[in-house]
């Protein structure tokens, strides 16, 4: 920076520890809660971890909750990462795709195939919510992985993100190509691809997240607990008349709820960073 | 080995944009012709549509004999090197080159043997493996060449090649690419902007303006015998004096001012006497000599000793008209000096004033 | 922008666009349309038939103080989630800039709060306030503040409020930080030679020039609160107590779902899809980068 005062460099370190413990804090709570005993968390705090830790998510990853429905969390997010990455591959699939087709090719429709795209930047789930439920049950779709993920997959943002990037590809590449005999698909293949490598890797990381944390979808179209997937089974945890609360338990589906997602922001911090930024230009 | 056939090729973009205005050429088998013009006179078009890359709107490409108008790229046989090389980022040196090939389902071992072959007349043996970001300018552009040479195809087209290098490596890579195409013989079509590049590399020059085809010749023909104003201009260095002037009936050539002539022996002058015309002088053509015999005389203003040669800028005495003039060696005229200069006939170039056509 | 060389095929574009185009028709454009229809009908309380009844359900929508109070909860809960978060990542973004060792770790964990579920930062947050046995609750109760959520609205929208805020501080953080990053520093080191101390030269020279960063993260914020935060609400007060917490996402549901009044819900729908459309729209007038045609 422009100037070294220490005073100043001190307070820059003291806001963003403050920061750092605003955003650790709570996870720290739910992961000390989610090692101890019921009883041991009714009426006081604990501050440091106990001795359930292995007893709690035993329980938890095998047989839930049991007075809340009683699935076994292990199962609720097998269906979120069935759903997370069905999301994730489904939506890179189709707006590549298509992104692939806007930029490569000139076809009559193609100025309305990329507005109707444009549309559905405007209209998220929650808006829709009614009719779309109607339409996947009238498809029979109620309580499958497919129900799951269809809905969720049609992306602008995607597209767009794609369809940007191929507009920087040189133009001579593709003309190289076609010199060199690749058709189409070959040169999306052989070439467009491989030099698609870290939007495909941004993308991931951002998509997965968003499919992971999908909620409100979930809670309306798996009425079988079994289909259940995490994020929503905690809030099941939440309103049920327990003799004794189980805290420890809700929070250790909470830490399980975070974990697959924290991971990848944390092993792939760098694309992550460039999905978020680059899926907003 | 192939001929390539161009007749009366127009290309008309959307919004009726007249790219191109009926270019025809015949180009022999093995023949280097080179495109050359300013930019955006079409001469890329004019490739690229020989490549297939774009659209020929009317007109006929014929690639040995053969109408090739409504073919892919990939069907004509031709390789071609681009500006930028477009080298695939992600593949190796020998991937780039093997790339073509593999597509038209050659065998492994003569790809192999091929790509081993052409890196060695390029001398990329060692850098097979490398990806293109690892590579110089000059190398990048040597594989951008192995990659079309590797295809052995029958005609080679050069989208200005070397216009991203430096200008050494410029003049090293016009001469080895001259070699190359001596040495394998394939007709080829080369563009670019560098009149010096033309007249270097070309058997002969297609000069284009305007998506017109302005003279078709060798690059003696063109140096000597320039068939419009455009070509007179465009080529040599420093570029040719323009002046008006007017004939006079006894075939004497009277500049603009009353008092100076010049003698004009050409008997082929197809002009009419005391008509305007255009005349050209190349610099390096106007002599300075003894004030006896002068036909001329240049007030001096300014300078430039280059060594080999001095070039002189001045005007002409008794007119406005600006001249500049290459003297061999070093020559000792200063600034201020009055200058005697002579120019035999024979380098009397004459244009009419209207169509900028040659006149003598 | 075009490609000058492209490819040329007849049916290849439409095979390559067709799964998004129909995905994008079934689930999108269709529930949308349905939703628009939908809003004009009234259904009698059996379902069985329904009549065709033009702006009344709008009206009556507008005419029912539920509704409008919704309406403010949804503004009074988005713009405070918006400041709070906007602020608290502004602050953070800036002192990351200026650090020069350790910046790495800072930045790492502050990134944390993105990948949490919105429902379950909720939980957390729930969990540190629950009376009783949160440590919130608990060191609030020793300072002699009462904290129950469940029975206060009051509180309860602040607990919402922070959750949400909570979660949304990585995204917020990235765009400031990025747009910090992207002032010359010889545009702060002369404004510092013509002696400006810190905080004025962040509030005359920063401050003014990353507002387009500011600017796009309001209106990202706002569509944020209004639509990504059902969960927070649905997991932690189901719009209550005594609906102090019904933002409008969780009116939607509430009672297309369980109160199945399906013209209402579906008014309400296409009330939600103009808000959103206004501000996307207005976000493109305002940063017109994304679409070039």
């Amino acid at each position: 920076m422009v100037e070294n005062r220490p005073w100043l460099n001190a307070l820059t370190h003291l806001l963003l520890i403050f920061g750092i413990i605003v955003v650790i804090f709570p996870i720290y709570i739910a992961l000390v809660t989610s090692t101890h005993e019921a009883e041991d968390i009714l009426t006081t705090v604990q501050p440091w971890f106990g001795s359930e830790m292995l007893e709690n998510y035993g329980t938890v990853l095998q047989k839930g909750k049991v007075n809340a429905s009683g699935i076994p969390v292990g199962m609720m997010m097998w269906n979120s990462l069935i759903m997370a990455l069905g999301i994730v591959v489904g939506k890179i699939t189709i707006s590549i795709l298509s992104a692939f087709a806007i930029v490569y090719f000139r076809f009559p429709l193609r100025k309305l195939c990329f507005w109707t795209i444009f549309l559905t930047l405007m209209l998220p789930v929650e808006v829709r919510i009614l009719p779309t439920y109607a339409v996947v049950a009238n498809l029979g779709l109620l309580n499958s992985y497919a129900g799951l993920t269809l809905p969720l997959i049609a992306s602008a943002t995607a597209t767009f993100l794609f369809r940007q990037f191929f507009m920087t590809v040189p133009e001579e590449l593709a003309e190289a190509a076609r010199v060199d005999g690749a058709g189409p698909m070959k040169f999306f293949f052989d070439i467009l691809l491989p030099l698609s490598r870290t939007n495909l890797a941004a993308l991931f990381v951002i998509l997965f997240i968003y499919g992971w944390n999908q909620y409100l979808w979930p809670l309306i179209v798996t009425t079988e607990e079994s289909m259940t997937t995490i994020v929503m089974g905690i809030q099941r945890m939440l309103y049920v008349a327990d003799a004794i609360p189980e805290w420890n338990i809700t929070m250790a589906t909470a830490i399980l709820a975070m974990l697959p997602p924290l991971l990848v922001v944390i092993v792939m911090q760098r694309q992550f960073v460039k999905g978020l930024v680059e899926t907003e230009k | 080995m192939a001929t390539v056939s161009i007749k009366n090729a127009i290309k008309t973009y959307p919004g009726n944009v007249q790219a191109l205005h009926g270019i025809s050429i015949d180009i022999k088998d093995g023949e280097l012709i080179v495109i050359v013009g300013p930019s955006g006179c079409g001469k890329s078009t004019m490739l690229r549509m020989v490549a297939g890359l774009e659209t020929v709107t009317s007109g006929d490409i014929h690639i040995n004999e053969e109408w090739v108008n409504k073919k892919e790229p990939a069907d004509r046989d031709i390789a071609m090197v681009f500006q930028n090389y477009a080298l695939y980022p992600h593949m190796s040196v020998y991937q780039n080159m093997a790339y073509g090939l593999k597509n038209r389902k050659i065998p492994k071992d003569q790809i192999e043997q091929r790509v081993r072959e052409t890196a060695k007349i390029l001398e990329l043996e060692n850098l097979l493996v490398r990806k293109p970001k690892e590579l110089s300018g000059g190398q990048r552009q040597r594989v951008a060449m192995g990659r079309a040479i590797v295809r052995e195809p029958k005609v080679f087209l050069f989208d200005e090649p070397l216009s991203n290098l430096d200008a050494k490596l410029r003049v090293q890579m016009r001469l080895e690419i001259k070699r190359l195409q001596e040495r394998l013989g394939v007709t080829t079509i080369y563009v670019t902007h560098d009149q010096v590049e033309a007249m270097t590399l070309g058997h002969r020059l297609l000069l284009m303006n305007e998506g017109r085809v302005e003279q078709i010749g060798t690059p003696l023909e063109v140096y000597e015998k320039p068939q419009t104003l455009f070509v007179a201009g465009f080529i040599g260095s420093p570029s040719m004096n323009i002046i008006p002037a007017v004939l006079s009936s006894n075939g004497d050539l009277a500049l603009l001012g009353d008092s100076l002539s010049l003698p004009l022996t050409h008997s082929e002058n197809s002009a009419n006497s005391d008509s305007q015309v255009t005349l050209g002088m190349r610099p390096e053509h106007l002599e300075a000599c003894e004030s006896e015999k002068a036909s001329m005389f240049l007030q001096v203003e300014m300078l430039e000793k280059l060594g080999a040669d001095t070039v002189v800028y001045g005007k002409l005495e008794q007119t406005e008209l600006v001249l500049t003039v290459r003297l061999s060696g070093i020559h000792p005229v200063v600034s201020g000096d009055r200058l005697p200069l002579t120019i035999p006939s024979e380098h009397l170039h004459i244009f009419e004033i209207d169509s900028g056509k040659r006149l003598n | 922008m075009e490609k000058r060389s492209t490819f040329n095929n007849l049916w290849l574009p439409y095979l390559l666009v067709a799964p998004q185009i129909i995905i994008t028709f079934i689930f999108f454009l269709w529930p949308a349309s349905q939703a628009l229809y939908q809003s004009f009908l009234l259904e009698d309380a059996f379902g069985l038939s329904s009549e065709f009844v033009w702006f009344e359900n709008f009206e009556e929508l507008f005419s029912d103080p539920l509704y409008l109070d919704s309406f403010y909860t949804t503004v009074l809960f988005s713009v405070s989630t918006t400041f709070l978060s906007l602020s608290l990542s502004l602050m953070f973004a800036v002192m990351a800039d200026r650090v020069i060792r350790g910046e790495m770790a800072y930045k790492s964990i502050l990134l944390w709060p993105y990948a949490v579920a919105p429902a379950v930062a909720g939980v957390l947050w729930m969990f540190m306030f629950n009376t009783g046995n949160g440590i919130l609750a608990l060191t609030l109760q020793s300072l002699g503040y009462e904290w129950n959520h469940v029975l206060r609205g009051g509180q309860a929208m602040v607990l919402v409020i922070i959750a949400a805020a909570w979660k949304q501080i990585s995204y917020n953080f990235i765009f400031f930080l990025a747009g910090l990053q992207s002032i010359p520093k010889s545009m702060l080191e002369a404004s510092a030679i013509d002696g400006a101390g810190p905080v004025k030269r962040f509030w005359t020279i920063v401050f003014p020039l990353i507002s387009p960063t500011t600017f796009f993260l309001i209106v990202v914020n706002v569509v944020y609160a209004f639509f990504d935060t059902f969960g927070i609400i649905h997991a932690v007060t189901q719009g209550g107590p005594y609906k102090s917490t019904e933002i409008l996402v969780y009116k939607v549901y509430n009672d297309g779902f369980v109160g199945l009044d399906l013209g209402g819900s579906s008014a309400q729908s296409v009330i939600l899809m103009i808000i959103v459309v206004s501000l996307t729209v207005f976000q493109f007038r305002y940063i017109e980068r994304r679409v070039q045609y």
